[in-house]
Order: structure tokens, then sequence, then C-alpha cells
């Protein structure tokens, strides 16, 4: 056979596996989502019909769904920037050549290996009001105790920390590893020039730094939009309405009530919110 | 790298070492407070003053989180629901990022396959759960390790294919031009030249594969539901929303549920900053 | 061409490999040997209590195995919903939530038990039942055929500081919300680190049991009988605005409170009423290894207002799945969890509420648990949840309402109106709603 015939059925061969469990995992269902998102569908009762646009029109009526668009962005913003800001501050550390800093790096990174869960079981006890080692040092330093998770006010603030410190050492890692991608000569170089520390890193870390911090903000922006497990296990979206986020309100609507076309609808209405975040993100970054 | 040099004041270096243990005792501490809070007494969990070092240590919330929650059950299925999803995504993956990477795919496919990939990595994965979840009742895999594990290649196979791409394009082909010059066949090149060679990328994507699938709720309580099946996670989630002031067991199952993830992260840390180099790349 | 074939067999082998282990071990279980009959109950002290009386099980019928399956309260209904629904039989006998019956009637999941029990000859005694805890068990509501029998006789009671209302000479037991408003009101005022009450303010279902009690005193109704929801009545504000005063003397933090806060603060002795515990929670309150305050907690049946006392009941039953392969085993288990005998066993043996009066009245049964009279007065009143399959939809609207009045996110009537409008929405889709 034609050795170049060959590579090309070689390379379909190759991919078709992959080919198939995405048009069965996500193509198909993303297909599928966006037509139940025009049914009513209760699948307790096995009752389905068809309602066009009704899906979407009681969702951006519905008070509690808005609030969960706003607390999610506001916890993304919130929670992106925050890692963004601690994992940029890590690893410019981490890039000092230190005594121990071969036996620290493996430690700070140790968060983002937990099971989510396992963070939230721990991080609930410390933000508990009576209980929580939080509040007993905030009595130590003279600060009143705070309701983490009961004030309407705090407890989204609760969750971003929690999630900062699971996941700034995701951050901290990509940026490390793009300050190792800088070569020590122009650093070398600015300094022959006079440059000051803080120009070095205005105007040799920061520019090739760049590519590095595009992607982990679009990743932690991606991957903050889709917050479940925290705010479902540590403050079950409430107060009130104050943590209930996209995910949370589309598992309840999906797999509590199982009303699968409203659950559709918020699915394909997340998507499309997501998309348009990311898509502003790229056009802005690319300026 | 930059090294502290003579240059470096001394006002600097105090500094630079009190932020360095702030964020070691920040990034310690809640790890810390979950091992001990899993051996103190009841009494020393619950108590308006803190206990920073438990008096004395006793294993009964071990003992009931293993002998009387079974927990030993749970983990084992975890680790039977990862290892599948790491095998699966591995498998495919490698073969769908060699093609990507070497073989000559028409180039639109290429492109569009991979924009599919990064598409589906950046898609709200709750958003396809629903129509998932109805294949797979149909197929009877709804309640199996199997189900969710195919169900996780949402996940993993992107991401694979993904850190997978960057370990291939990052490796000189002139090897393999070599071997194909002597006329073996891809997959005798594959097996004896590409994977030796990529087995480093091939072990940091199985692992951050592994660690996500170890730890993942969402697709989990969705998928599960009899206790025979159960992933530490859904266990771990229901004690917290069931019994939410159990502490001491509570952190003893958490902390039991970390320790695969954290044995195996000393061992491989180099592998993990690795392919966060590729992720970027 | 071959070797690429090669690698192809070896992958199916490893898939069908994989496949076959996924498929056949969920299977294993059930291959030979004697009956299992496999029961899907809540978790907790549900499954305690019925481990207690195994025993006995076992004794009397060898050949029949009892498997059982312990679920989070929510994963529970998920499970049997979609095993019934579907028809897959993996469950034999179903711990129900009485909330949940009217969706499992409607849906024509359930056998009949009656009709079963006549069929194989076996006789249910049901006059020694308390008629509420039998009546939420019948398809329809109170008059139609059994379809499941009450084995846990959940009601909502109260509990109080009776050395506190004596010190201070307050009514024992407070006969109106306003009385034990006052109370909690004199109480934390004299008593340093002593909250008036402690209640349960999680959102979601906690909430709305917490609540329902002083709503239903007040006279107001959830949904009338044309399916008219009625939440927003003035007797519904009147009420949420005494229950929002009576959290103003819960600890903070109230926000999210559920049984375990109430319960810590109660045994403690830091709460000098808990204005709704259920008998789970009170079962060691005279145990002096947990609790600071043995013999002076006074458990009592929830006070009226405007009419008369209206505890909540929830109890919980088991039922048959039509899907079930083995009803004649599970209806004998059934039968027998639910006798007299077994009932006080579990009763002595983890303070597992009973649904029969006998038990309630038995000496050795009240000398263990001083309230039990005032339990089976307060079930015998008890009043249930509407009898409509959409509960816990209205319960979730509900229960998030509540709760951002609580926060002081809406006014009462703001928080009461808003619930309405969504609860209206759910009843007409539902075909529940037939006003105008």
């Amino acid at each position: 056979m034609n050795p170049k015939l060959k590579d090309k059925l070689t390379s379909y061969f190759f991919i078709l596996p992959s080919l198939v469990i995405f048009t069965l995992l996500t193509i198909y269902p993303m297909m599928e989502t966006v037509r139940l998102s025009f049914y009513r569908y209760y699948y307790i009762r096995q009752r389905v019909w068809f309602v066009g646009f009704k899906n979407y029109v009681w969702l951006l009526k519905n008070d509690l769904f808005l609030r969960a668009i706003f607390n999610t962005l506001e916890f993304d913003f919130m929670a992106t920037s925050l890692q963004f800001l601690i994992g940029l501050l890590l690893a410019l550390i981490f890039n000092v050549e230190f005594k121990l800093r071969k036996v620290f790096l493996p430690f700070v990174i140790l968060p983002m290996l937990l099971p989510p869960v396992a963070v939230c079981s721990v991080w609930k006890l410390m933000l508990d009001y009576r209980f929580g080692i939080i509040n007993d040092v905030m009595d130590y330093v003279g600060l009143p105790r705070l309701n983490w998770l009961g004030d309407p006010n705090l407890a989204m603030l609760s969750i971003v920390i929690v999630d900062t410190w699971q996941y700034t050492p995701f951050v901290f890692l990509v940026l490390l590893a793009g300050l190792q991608s800088i070569p020590r000569e122009l650093y070398e170089a600015a300094m022959i020039d006079g440059a000051g520390k803080f120009d070095r890193f205005k105007n040799v870390t920061l520019p090739l730094l760049k590519p590095f911090i595009m992607v982990v903000i679009l990743l932690r922006v991606i991957d903050t939009f889709k917050i479940f497990t925290k705010p479902a296990l540590i403050t079950g979206g409430g107060p009130g309405d104050a943590t209930e986020t996209l995910t949370l309100y589309f598992y309840k609507e999906a797999f509590k009530f199982f009303k699968l076309g409203i659950g559709s609808a918020a699915a394909v209405i997340m998507t499309v919110i997501v998309g348009v975040v990311s898509l502003v993100y790229l056009l802005k970054v690319k300026m | 790298m930059i090294v502290m040099g003579g240059k470096t004041s001394k006002v600097e270096k105090i500094a630079f070492y009190t932020v360095l243990a702030l964020v070691m005792v920040l990034v310690l501490f809640p790890i810390y407070w979950m091992a001990v809070t899993s051996i103190k007494t009841e009494g020393e969990v619950i108590t308006e003053v803190p206990v920073w070092i438990p008096t004395v240590a006793t294993l009964e919330h071990y003992k009931e989180v293993i002998i009387d929650m079974e927990f030993v059950k749970y983990i084992v299925n975890t680790a039977i629901v990862s290892v599948i999803a790491v095998l699966i995504s591995l498998i495919t993956g490698a073969f769908a990022a060699y093609a990507l990477a070497r073989l000559p795919l028409p180039a639109k496919l290429a492109s569009s396959f991979l924009f599919f990939v990064l598409l589906i990595r950046m898609l709200p994965s709750g958003a396809f759960v629903i129509p998932l979840y109805l294949i797979l009742d149909r197929l009877n895999l709804i309640n199996t390790l199997l189900g969710l594990a195919i169900a996780y290649q949402v996940y993993t196979l992107p991401y694979s294919i993904w850190l997978l791409l960057g370990f291939f394009r990052a490796l000189p082909s002139e090897l393999e031009e070599a071997a194909m010059v002597d006329g073996a066949s891809r997959l005798i090149i594959l097996k004896d030249v590409v994977f030796p060679m990529i087995a480093p990328g091939l072990a940091s994507t199985a692992i951050l594969n592994f660690i996500m699938c170890w730890g993942e709720y969402l697709y989990a309580l969705i998928f599960l539901s009899s206790p025979d099946v159960l992933t530490v996670s859904v266990v771990i989630g229901g004690f917290i929303t069931e019994y939410g002031t159990l502490w001491g067991e509570l952190c003893a199952a958490a902390l039991l549920s970390s320790l695969p993830v954290l044995a195996f992260s000393f061992y491989v840390q180099k592998y993990i900053i690795r392919s966060y180099m590729m992720i970027s790349k | 061409m071959y070797s690429t074939r090669g690698i192809g067999k070896k992958l199916s082998l490893l898939l069908l490999l994989v496949m076959v282990t996924g498929f056949i071990a969920p299977h294993l279980a059930l291959s030979k040997g004697p009956v299992t009959i496999t029961i899907a109950m809540a978790a907790g002290y549900h499954v305690d209590a019925l481990k207690a009386i195994l025993k006995y099980w076992e004794k009397e019928h060898p050949d029949i195995k009892v498997r059982i399956l312990a679920f989070g309260y929510h994963d529970l209904y998920e499970k049997i919903v979609i095993d019934m629904r579907e028809g897959r039989g993996s469950y034999d006998v179903i711990e129900i939530d009485d909330p949940w019956m009217p969706e499992f009637c409607a849906a024509g999941w359930l056998t009949n038990i009656d009709e079963l029990a006549k069929k194989v000859g076996i006789t249910i005694n049901y006059s020694d039942f308390v008629d509420t805890a039998l009546w939420v068990g019948r398809c329809p509501y109170k008059t139609g055929a059994q379809y499941a029998l009450p084995e846990c006789g959940n009601v909502e009671l109260m509990a109080y500081r009776v050395d506190l209302f004596k010190k201070y000479g307050l009514p024992c037991p407070p006969k109106t919300w306003s009385e034990v408003l006052k109370a909690a009101e004199i109480i934390s005022k004299h008593e340093p680190g002593i909250y008036g009450t402690v209640m349960r303010g999680l959102r979601g279902n906690p909430i709305v049991s917490n609540f329902l009690p002083v709503f239903w005193a007040f006279g107001a109704r959830i949904i009338d009988e044309r399916g008219v929801p009625r939440v927003n009545s003035s007797e519904a504000v009147e009420a949420l605005k005494i229950w929002l005063a009576l959290a103003k003397y819960s600890p903070p933090g109230m926000s999210t409170f559920s049984s375990d806060q109430v319960k810590a603060y109660l045994y403690e002795g830091k709460a000098a009423i808990a204005t709704e515990v259920w008998p789970g929670w009170i079962g060691q309150l005279d145990n002096p290894e947990v609790s600071k305050v043995v013999g002076k907690v006074d458990i009592c049946v929830p006070p009226g207002e405007k009419t008369h006392p209206s505890p909540m009941i929830g109890v919980w039953l088991f039922g048959i799945p039509h899907s079930s392969k083995h009803k004649v085993e599970a209806l004998k288990f059934v039968v027998f969890a639910t006798s007299a005998e077994m009932q006080k066993i579990k009763a002595l043996a983890t303070g597992y509420p009973p649904t029969r009066k006998s038990v309630y009245l038995d000496p050795e049964v009240v000398k263990k648990y001083r309230w039990y009279p005032i339990q089976l007065k307060a079930l015998m009143t008890s009043r249930p949840r509407p009898r409509v399959p959409v509960w816990a939809e209205i319960e979730s609207i509900l229960g998030l309402y509540l709760s951002k009045a609580l926060i002081g996110e809406m006014s009462p009537q703001q928080a009461l109106n808003a619930a309405n409008a969504e609860i209206l929405e759910v009843l007409k889709e539902a075909g529940i709603y037939k006003g105008g």
C-alpha cells in the first residue's frame, strides 16, 4: 500500500475512538440539551410537551435564577482576581533561589490535590460561628466574631476564600512555569542597563509572562464558573439566595425536581454566558 | 531563577521570609486542622476554647469511619472509577494527540477537531449531563462504576488530548523518521520509540486526570445511587449535609479520602509542574 | 495493516473485560441461597433502630435475609423514585417520608397492602395504630386503601426549660406562641449566657418545618380546597412576624442552623426553648453522660394561638414497590417491623418513636421516656403537610423566601407574596389549581 495513504488511514484510525466518545458524550448531548430546552419535561411523571421559548422566558423572569447568574459572575470575578494576585505573588517568591525552596514547593501545591469535599469538610468546621478556629483567632486578636456562613454579606466571600485556598496553587504553578522559562540573561542585561527591580518586573517579567497569565486566567474564569461543590456543601446556596450559583440551580431543577426541560434551558443559558465571558476576555486581552 | 545575592538588604530578607512563613502557615494549617480534629476526642473538638494540640489522641473516629461506615469500600470504588476513566482517556487520547501532532490529517479536520477539544474543555460540564444521564440510563449504566468512568470522559479526554499534544509537539521527530526509514510500521514506532520517550507526559496526564476523577462530586452525585457503588466524594458530601457536626468523623473521612492523592503527590511533583509548562504552550 | 488490527483487538478485549466486570459485579449479590429482601431507608437513627430488631427477625424467618441500604434524605427520594419509575425492582421495601405519599400514590407505584395481605392471608391489626399516622399511608389521604404502614411516629414537639419557666413564674407549658415569645424575652433578659430560643433557620426543609406549627396556629393555610395558595394571607403574615420575633432570641448564625445546632444548644443548657424538636432528638435529654439539663427540660405539644395547637406530623412509612420481586416476603417484614412488640424494642433501644398507641402507653416505655403520653397526644392532634404531589417544590420555594425574611432581605409581607406567586405557578402547572 502507498505509505502516504497508509499514514492517512492510520491517522483516521487514531482519532476515531476520541471522535466517537466526543460525539456520544458531548456533541450529541449538547444538541439534545438544546432540543430538550424547548420542552416541559417532567421526568418523574413522564409528561413531556413542547413549549417553545417558554422555559427561557420562565427562567429569565425567575428571581432565583437571575440571582444565581449574578452570584456566579460575582464569585467568578472575585475568586479569579484573588487567586491570580496571590498566585503571582507566590510564583515570584518561589522564583527566588532560597534555602529549603525544594522542600517547601511540594507542600504549597497540596491544597489543589485534595478532593473538594475534603476541603469543604475542614473549612466548614473552621468557619463555624461557635466552634470555628477562625472566629477563635478573631477573638484572640481583638476582632469581632463574624458569622461567616450565616451572614448574607459574608457567605459568598467565605466560599471565595475556600476556593482561593484550594486553587491558588494551580495559578501559582502555571505562573512559576512561566517565570522559569524566562532566560536569566534578560534580567542581567536589564540590570546592566541600570533598571530597578520594579522596572525589571514591568519590562522583562510581565511581557514574557503574559501568555501564561492569559491562559491561567482564562482557565480560572472557566472553572470558577462551574462552582458547585463548595456552595452545595458549605452553605447549601443560603442564607436566602446569597450563595446560589448557576450549577447549584441547575442541579436542583434537573435532579431534585426532575424538571429536565427547564434544567436544559438553564444549561443552555449557562453555556451561552460562559461563552460570552470567555470571548469578551479573549478579545480584550488581544487588544 | 533569581538568586538572592549579596545585594539583597537585610530588611528585604526578613520581609521575604516573613511572607514565606505566613504563606506556609496559611496553606498548611487547614490540612493540619483536618488531621488533628480527626484524632481529637469529642470534647476537644466542640469547645469554646480552641485546642491547638490535642492532649490525647484517639482513633475512635477512624474506627467509626472504617468499620461502621465501611469507608474502605468507597475508597476502592473511587479507585476503580478513576483508574478506568484514566485508562480510557489515556489510550484514546494518546492516539488522537499523536495523529494530530504527527500524521497527515486533513488540515480542516485537524483544526476543527482541536477546536472541539478546546470547546468541550471550556463549556460547563454540568450542561451536558441531562442527555448523558438519559443515554446511560438507556444503556443500564446508571449507578455503575463503569458508567461513571465513561461519563468522566467529558472531563478527562479533552484534557488528555490537550496535554499530550503539547508533549508530542515538544518531542523531536528525527528518531521516528529514522525508524520509518528502517521500514518500521507506525505502531511499532509508537510502541518502541514514541511512547517510551513520552512516558513522563503520559504519567503526568494520568496523574492530573486521576486527581480530577478522584475528587469529582457533581457527576458522581448524579450518576450513582446505591451504597455499593458510591465514591468517597458522595459519601462525605452526604455526611456533611446529614450529620453536619460530627466533626471528628467527618475530618477522619476527609483525611482518608485525601491520602491516596497526597501520598502520590510527593513522587510526582515534577511531572505536574512539567505538564503545566505544557498547558501554556 | 495487521498491526493496527492487533491493537484494536487488545483494546476491545480490554473494553470487553471492563464492561463484563461492570455488568456482572452488581448482580453477584443476588445469585443464590435464601431469598434476600432489600430495604431502602434513611440513614442514621432509622437504620440503628431497625438493626435492633434484626436478630428477632432472623430467628423467626431464617429463610428471608434482609439487606439494608441506607441513604441520605434527598438521595433516598431520588433513588426510590427512579427505581420505581423504571420498574427495576431493586428495592422490596422502601421507607417513605409522608409528604412523598401523594406523589407515589398518583404514580401508582406502590402495592395495595390491604389487597396483598388478604391474598396471602395475613391479618393486620389496624386499630392499635394512631389514626393520623395511618391516614397519611392511604391513597387517597385518610379515606383510601392502605398503601404503606407507618413505622416511625415522628411528630413535632416543643422543649422548654421547666426550671427557668418556674423560676420566673411563667405558664408551664406555654399555651400560645405569644406566651412563648414573652418567656423568651424574660429569660434571655435575666439569664446571662442563655438564649431565649433555638430554632432551625437553614434554608429548605428545616426552616419550613420550624415555621409551619406557628403558621398553622394562626389559622393560616398553605393551599385551600380549590388548590389556591394562601401563604400570604394576613394570618400568615402575622405568624411570620411572631416567628421572626422568636428568631431574634436565637443564637447568632441561626440562618445556618439545622438539627445538630438545636440539639447542641438544648443539651448544653444554653437555650431556654427549642420551639421545634423531634422525638429522635430528645431521647438522651435525661442521660447525664451527654446532657447538662437532666430533668430540667419538659416536652410539650407546640402551642396554639388563634386556633388550637397544630403540631406537624412527620411520619415515616414502609411501602412495597410494585416492581418488587419478593412482595410477600416484603409484606411479612413490614408487618413484623411495625408490630407492637418490635416497636417497643425499637423504642427502648434507641428512642425510636412508635406509631402504635399501646407502645406509647406501655409502662416500661413511659418509665424511660416520661414525655411519651404527651407525644401520643401531639401525634393524635397532628396535622400533615398539604397532600399534593408537588410538595417538594412548594417547600423549596417557601424555604427560600422564609430564609430571605429571616436574614432581613425581605419584609414578611414581601417574602410571603413572592412565595405565594411562585407556588401558584407550580400548582397551575401541576393541574391542582382550580380557583379563579
